[in-house]
């Protein structure tokens, strides 16, 4: 057993747009073991520096009520936008498997680490690299159903370019003895 | 007497848009490598621009079209957990194949820029 990567790349042109897409498995797939994503901006991305606007109105008109999205030590921080849901669905299970909201990452959006050896880790102390989201699908179909939703050009009322791209990670049957990536040993803790 | 190992390896990205191959050579004495990342000069142009495809005597590591910001590591992460692990790849005929392609986005400005491939391992002595 040993572990692949699938790479599947869809991209979003139209505000509000609808995406189904289909991934196919090599024939050696035994299961799904971690679902990871990844977004690249082709239009630019502004800052909204005014936190934005409630969508609700009052007698039509727009009442500029701003929401207060300033994060955290707003001096160092941004807020990462959201881009889109994407929701992936295998024959082998009921309705879908795995459904998240995407985020577009800033480089260095989080916070440095401020524990300096003294203080246990913490969400607010510390970050990590990221991970796939560890999933247990096994495989008999060798296509799986994705849908994605555009968010970001709605919210901003454009047509917003971007690529969303999906990581697969799956098993095959392949020999690798003594081969383990670091998070399938923490999948098969769970 | 089996010691650490750790290299990188540089790729210089010179054109927007394209995609960089190299072929590095092991040292005969490394025999397996554990852990590796992507490291750059510009972290900001391979953060959002770059993607991967990674194998190690002829072992896909990663496919065609992985995103380097999935390797790359944060300030914030400490630095004993910044190289993604990899379990124990033996190198064989000590081959690492590395494309490097660069995508243009709406958040940067092309500038040439140099990724490098940071792989640790053990080597025998």
């Amino acid at each position: 057993m040993r572990a692949r990567v699938i790479v599947k790349e869809i991209t979003i042109r139209k505000q509000g747009e609808v995406q189904f897409f289909q991934i196919r498995l090599p024939k050696n797939a035994v299961r799904i073991i971690g679902v990871d994503s990844d977004i690249i901006l082709i239009s630019a991305l502004e800052p909204q520096v005014d936190g934005g606007v409630r969508p609700d109105k009052e007698n039509g008109v727009p009442p500029f009520v701003e929401v207060n999205r300033a994060p955290f030590l707003r001096g160092t921080t941004k807020s990462n936008p959201t881009i889109g849901k994407l929701k992936l669905q295998s024959l082998d299970r009921h309705n879908i498997f795995f459904e998240t909201w995407l985020s577009f990452i800033y480089l260095n959006s989080s916070m440095p680490d401020m524990r300096y050896g003294l203080f246990p880790k913490s969400p607010y102390s510390l970050n990590r690299n990221s991970y796939p989201k560890p999933v247990h699908v096994p495989v008999n179909n060798m296509a799986i159903n994705g849908l994605f939703t555009d968010a970001i050009g709605t919210r901003r009322q454009s047509d917003m370019i971007y690529k969303v791209k999906v990581f697969l990670w799956i098993e095959t049957n392949e020999p690798a003895t003594g081969v383990n990536y670091d998070f399938e040993l923490k999948t098969n803790s769970h | 007497m089996i010691k650490f190992f750790s290299k990188d390896f540089d790729l210089p990205i010179t054109a927007a848009g394209q995609t960089f191959k190299k072929t590095f050579e092991l040292d005969k004495s490394v025999k397996v490598i554990t852990h590796y990342t992507i490291l750059s000069n510009r972290e900001d142009l391979a953060y959002y621009r770059g993607s991967f495809r990674l194998d190690i005597n002829k072992d896909e590591i990663a496919p065609d079209g992985y995103s380097a910001k999935k390797v790359m590591c944060w300030a914030s992460v400490p630095a004993d957990q910044r190289l993604r692990s990899i379990g124990r790849r033996e190198t064989g005929n000590g081959l690492i194949n590395f494309e490097f392609t660069d995508t243009n986005d709406g958040l940067t400005v092309f500038q040439p820029y140099t990724v490098s491939l940071s792989v640790e391992g053990e080597r025998e002595e």
